[in-house]
């Protein structure tokens, strides 16, 4: 009973650096592989680390990563605007939801490789398909969270909304939209995850640049710790994006969210009314 | 003046509200009372517009209807200000006079320290404020009010009655108030309709004050510091 008890303090003690020990298992697991197997079938990590820095050095890196990067953004970005609108119009008019449902279905049934296939035959620029794919796969994600989103809206407030013959360009900001944010974002996530795999496909199979490129030229010639690299990198960009661009984001469009049951919010920044402004708050 | 003429209305082919007709004269606080999920609601909702009848006649003269809802219907991602100037913005009155009015308001109901406060960080006596404070700036003359202090207990239910009165007597509002206490009822109401049940038709119509002697409050109105100490006492329940 003793050893048991000390053995959950222990664990509950470690608890903070679990994620740190996850990590290390899997280097270390990795290290015990390498050791076991031909350096050149799977390099050490330490051997990956050096192609890593010798990637950077060359200069390869920087270029790799920034026309990857715009090139999911280019896609991810109308993707999510276009399939947000369409969403939207949608949810909002029962007509054109069922007259765009089978465009999105047959969007989302294409595998990604079938559509890969086709953008190398319609495109002749070597960035359009690693778009075009992101674009295809963002599309039906962020439509169906729109419609999901739109449909879900509390009709108590709409229908408050309705009692105070709210315009409907204020019923779109201040009641449709805010509770779309909650089931975009997620979506989002998940999408933004996706385009970043896409895109480094598409770009080994059409692309003469980006990671993908510098991946399939790492493939040729038989250089697997210089792939590993390319890969990781590849990661840490898609967990960058996330944690640094969209969690922020969502922070910022959702406070309300992170708010807890004690302390409120000045919102918005400067007295907009001397009645504010005489009692000396930021805001209102 | 609002007349509801014989207004007959079904939903999914269930007869609701059965030849109902009622007059709100201005001024006049009218209570309908009525057995739960007897139509008293779709009654309010179509004196409010919301609701078409299928037939029955809906005439409103008043300048200006507001409504507050049985649950406070607050914007979940606004704080108390912005839920308060929600119906003023709706109206297309500018940033500043917004602030200007919902702060006043704001401060005459005891919600000034809660103005940046989310509705979740709000009690449900506090919510049911904010929601007042939203029909209320946007300065109508005929209030709706469905059931709005049915979630809170006595005491407190007391205390926002006593509240509301003073309010539409100071403003000389007309409104409709429509609760299941037939107690809060009698309290209220310059007349009082009774629906019967299934389909909803009124079966009894009662003068509780003869026009001119106004409100179920006695004359002395409470002053703003009673308000406000009222407003600590929600604040710290």
């Amino acid at each position: 009973m003793l050893r048991e008890a000390k053995g959950i303090a222990l664990l509950a003690r470690l608890e903070p650096f679990a994620g740190v020990l996850g990590a290390v298992a899997v280097i270390g697991v990795w290290q015990i592989g390498a050791m076991l197997s031909n350096p050149i079938i799977l390099p050490s990590p330490w051997a990956t680390l050096l192609a890593l820095v010798r990637i950077a050095r060359e200069g390869e890196l920087l270029t790799a990563v920034g026309v990857t990067t715009l090139r999911t953004l280019i896609g991810f970005l109308t993707a999510g605007l276009l399939g947000a609108g369409v969403g939207i119009a949608g949810a909002l008019h029962p007509f054109t939801l069922r007259f765009l449902s089978p465009v999105v279905s047959l969007i989302q049934g294409i595998s990604p490789i079938g559509w890969m296939v086709l953008a190398i035959i319609w495109f002749k620029h070597e960035s359009v398909p690693p778009v075009f794919l992101v674009f295809v796969g963002v599309l039906p994600v962020v439509f169906a969270a729109a419609v999901e989103g739109i449909s879900t809206t509390s009709r108590n407030h709409v229908e408050m909304a309705k009692a105070f013959r709210v315009p409907r360009l204020q019923m779109l900001t201040d009641i449709y939209l805010p509770h779309l944010i909650s089931y975009l974002f997620p979506a989002v996530t998940s999408a933004l995850g996706m385009a970043w795999k896409v895109v480094v496909m598409a770009e080994l199979m059409a692309a003469d640049s980006g990671i993908g490129a510098a991946l399939a030229i790492a493939r040729t010639n038989l250089d697997v710790a210089g792939a590993i690299a390319w890969i990781l990198v590849a990661v840490i960009l898609m967990f960058g994006m996330e944690h640094l661009i969209l969690a922020p984001l969502q922070r910022w469009l959702q406070p309300w969210r992170h708010t807890d049951s004690g302390k409120g919010r000045r919102p918005g920044s400067g007295a907009r009314c001397l009645a504010c402004a005489a009692r000396g708050w930021q805001g209102c | 003046m609002l007349m509801l003429k014989e207004i007959t209305h079904r939903f999914d082919g269930r007869l609701v509200l059965d030849r109902v007709s009622l007059t709100v004269e201005p001024g006049r606080i009218l209570t309908i009372t009525g057995p739960s999920g007897g139509g008293k609601t779709t009654l309010l909702n179509i004196a409010a517009g919301l609701v078409q009848p299928e037939e029955g006649e809906v005439e409103n003269r008043f300048q200006r209807t507001a409504y507050v809802f049985q649950e406070a219907r607050l914007l979940p991602w606004l704080t108390a200000m912005p839920n308060i100037e929600f119906g003023l913005k709706a109206l297309g009155v500018g940033a500043e006079e917004r602030c200007r009015r919902a702060v006043a308001m704001a401060e005459r109901l005891g919600l000034a320290d809660a103005l940046d406060k989310y509705p979740h960080q709000l009690s449900g006596g506090m919510r049911q404020r904010v929601s007042l404070g939203r029909a209320l700036t946007v300065e109508p003359d005929l209030l709706l009010l469905d059931e709005p202090f049915s979630a809170l207990d006595e005491g407190l239910r007391h205390e926002m009655q006593d509240l509301l009165l003073e309010l539409l007597v100071e403003r000389g509002l007309a409104a409709i108030f429509v609760t299941h206490d037939q107690a809060e009822a009698r309290r209220m109401g310059d007349e009082w309709i009774h629906l019967s049940a299934n389909p909803a038709r009124v079966v009894e119509h009662k003068i509780l004050r003869p026009p001119g002697q106004r409100g179920g409050l006695p004359a002395k109105a409470l002053s703003v510091p009673t308000i406000r100490s009222l407003g600590h006492k929600l604040w710290s329940r």
